[in-house]
């Protein structure tokens, strides 16, 4: 046993040698390279989109077809979680907190609430989006269960519910882009199918791609709070 | 219309609302989930027709061609389109009598697979294809993993473990190859991989090898395999066996003869890796699966050893053979899905899993072993079957450009293969008793089978349907070039 242990450890290391040998020179190598992609996404990307935070433009505009599919990959995360783990046998952790707990809790949720869609609807202005203001909101409920427990007669319900509201994100968001086919040009199509893109810097604006942020984040919060809610549960 | 963007989001949108459908609209929901795969099958037939005469380019967001992402559509992608629409779609028929338990998302999960691989095959970005092998592979893992069992389970993360890492190798290649060139769109990279120092590119390859070739599995990277296939449902396992592998592998060569072009392949004597890992992957598959006892592990292993064929194909480098090992990629998927349809009808209805409990199966249910006696037959490779005409191609290839041993392994092989096939039918048509009685099965079971038997009776009779399609399919692999062409034409 030790001596696999060693010569697995002993492959390990040759191999970073190895790794770093061959990557070494790289750098070197680059000189003659043209960033010629990431230099007009930097000069041009905001006149394109008017939308002022770069990071958002190119996650939903440039490459939207991509940011389709990682959620795609959250979307069949949540499903495979929620298929695997098994129902029948379960009971929710349930914690005695002191009232303190409680009261804090309460108290802090509807600012988190704003702080969600905050930065799900300012995505395209300031830091955030429809993936962290999605992960925002999961807490929420991540929090409201830790403390309160979820009554186990209504647990069906809401997973239900959420699934729903899950799929209702990922279909909005394909039906968003099919808005770019119905007006004569491609799927996805923002500024280019003539939508309005308003000024940038103003929160209407970037045409689609706040709604885009949107309908990411009802996805994104509605997933990890599934994936949460399938894992939390406890086999008797 | 366009085809192409509908064979990806028309199957999203389909898996998006299945959930909603079951709620609300129950009395309708096998209807739409048949009536959508064939109105793939159909989207699929006409895109191929499209492409045939034209390949076709479509840019995503409207963007021009060098800032967004691409599709781009050629005949060899229009011919796996139609491979996997009309997978699906059978399967999707197999699936309607064969799964009872988690029904919705079972049909959610299939309609995302077809989803990706379409996006698999079609992008033309290298980024994208990244996000479509992966969402393929996590749904693979999913569906290894549906019958919620241990031994699903075991080789559900034996899966993920081996398939997680390959898909990081390809990700460093993804970054590297961006690094150095400052592109992520296929068609640019045609022109631009020329900028890209020897070694890096030697580098990048191999990591893409290793990365694709964990997930396609070749020797030694195919562990993984022989677990996964038989613990998934039949229909499962003949999709992962039938298409998600050739999407990989599709993947791996788009890539490939991308970044470097045949002639630098046999300068830097890439071809001959390629050619001994398909030699060793071969016998190694042939070999492990003439011990097998287990029907769909011996079928598993039988796959390795098709991938085996198809890179010497591939590896030749050559019109002839590389046509041949696209043409065995098609073949391949025909058969093998219906040996794992036939062999689910086996273990479903008549709890026969092992090959010795097979015995008098063929009086039993006489038209489904008769399909599954056909498809080995063909998966040897006898002559009036379409797979006998694809190895032929692929061995007169690797002769012609003088590999030897690799022609004599495809012969070696398909001996290895007759002596294992044979034992199974053998067992089919052994008679213990006077009289069987004829069990009762589901047509819905029996017409995949059926049809993917018949076709590749029908291929192997008539090859022309496809050939000179296929030569055509070739030239934008071997002439990257005239794959730039597509998108930046002049």
């Amino acid at each position: 046993m030790t001596f696999k242990k060693v010569y697995s450890l002993g492959l390990i290391f040759l191999l970073g040698i190895l790794l770093v040998v061959t990557f070494m020179n790289f750098n070197q190598n680059n000189f003659n390279n043209n960033y010629d992609l990431s230099e007009y996404y930097i000069n041009q990307g905001v006149q394109d989109t008017k939308s002022i935070n770069l990071v958002t433009a190119i996650l939903f505009d440039y490459r939207g077809f991509d940011t389709l599919g990682e959620a795609t990959v959250i979307f069949i995360a949540a499903l495979i979680i929620s298929l695997l783990t098994k129902r029948s046998t379960s009971s929710l952790v349930y914690n005695n907190f002191s009232p303190l707990v409680y009261q804090n809790i309460s108290f802090i949720v509807p600012f988190l609430y704003i702080f969600g869609f905050y930065l799900i609807f300012y995505g395209h202005l300031s830091p955030g989006g429809g993936f962290a203001g999605g992960v925002v909101i999961a807490t929420i409920f991540v929090l409201l269960t830790i403390t309160f427990g979820v009554r186990r007669t209504r647990e069906e319900d809401v997973l239900r519910a959420k699934s729903l509201l899950e799929n209702l994100g990922m279909a909005g968001f394909v039906i968003i882009g099919l808005l770019g086919m119905v007006s004569g040009y491609n799927f996805l199509a923002n500024g280019q199918a003539g939508f309005y893109l308003g000024e940038a810097g103003k929160l209407i604006s970037a045409g689609t791609i706040p709604w885009l942020n949107l309908m990411t984040g009802i996805k994104v919060g509605a997933s990890l709070s599934i994936i949460f809610n399938c894992l939390v549960r406890e086999v008797e | 219309m366009n085809e192409m963007i509908w064979l990806i989001i028309g199957p999203l949108l389909i898996a998006f609302s299945l959930l909603a459908i079951n709620l609300y609209l129950k009395k309708i929901y096998n209807w739409i989930i048949i009536s959508s795969s064939i109105l793939t099958f159909i989207l699929s037939c006409s895109l191929f027709r499209k492409v045939l005469i034209k390949p076709l380019a479509y840019s995503l967001g409207s963007w021009e061609m060098t800032k967004g992402i691409n599709l781009v559509a050629d005949p060899l992608a229009g011919i796996l389109i139609v491979t996997v629409a009309l997978l699906n779609l059978l399967i999707i028929i197999y699936s309607l009598a064969y799964i009872e338990k988690n029904i919705s998302k079972y049909y959610t999960l299939l309609f995302v697979l077809t989803a990706a691989l379409n996006g698999m095959i079609l992008t033309g970005d290298l980024f994208n294809l990244f996000v479509c092998v992966e969402i393929v592979s996590i749904v693979s893992y999913a569906l290894v993993a549906f019958r919620r069992n241990h031994k699903a389970y075991e080789a559900s993360f034996k899966y993920i473990i081996i398939g997680t890492v390959g898909g990081f190798f390809v990700l460093l290649a993804i970054i590297l190859t961006y690094h150095q060139t400052g592109t992520l769109n296929l068609a640019q990279l045609v022109v631009r991989s020329s900028d890209i120092s020897k070694v890096v590119k030697s580098g990048i390859i191999s990591l893409f090898l290793i990365g694709f070739g964990s997930k396609f599995a070749l020797v030694p990277l195919h562990t993984w395999l022989p677990d996964a296939h038989p613990a998934a449902p039949a229909s499962i396992s003949a999709l992962l066996s039938g298409i998600v592998i050739k999407g990989y592998l599709y993947a791996w060569l788009r890539t490939l003869l991308i970044l470097s072009n045949p002639s630098e392949i046999i300068a830097s004597n890439l071809n001959l890796i390629l050619i001994y890992s398909g030699v060793i992957t071969l016998l190694v598959g042939h070999f492990l699966a003439y011990q097998q006892q287990s029907l769909k592990r011996l079928l598993a292993y039988s796959s390795i050893s098709q991938i085996g064929y198809i890179m010497i194909g591939i590896g030749t480098l050559t019109k002839q053979g590389m046509s041949g090992g696209i043409f065995h990629i098609i073949n391949h998927a025909l058969v093998k899905s219906a040996l794992f349809l036939a062999a689910g009808i086996f273990s479903e209805k008549i709890k026969a899993k092992k090959i010795k409990s097979l015995v008098g199966i063929g009086y039993k249910t006489p038209l489904v072993a008769l399909g599954f006696t056909i498809a080995a037959i063909t998966l040897i490779g006898l002559p009036p079957f379409n797979i006998f005409i694809s190895k032929w191609l692929i061995a007169l290839a690797a002769i012609k450009a003088g590999f030897i041993i690799p022609a004599g392994a495809i012969l070696l092989g398909s001996i290895l293969a007759l002596s294992y096939y044979l034992k199974v039918i053998k067992a089919i048509y052994t008679k213990k008793k006077e009289n069987y009685k004829i069990i009762n099965i589901n047509w819905r079971l029996k017409i995949p089978v059926i049809t993917l038997t018949s076709l590749c009776l029908i291929i192997g009779l008539a090859p022309n349907i496809l050939l000179p399609k296929l030569g055509q399919a070739v030239r934008y692999l071997l002439k990257s070039k005239e794959y730039y062409q597509i998108l930046f034409t002049g």
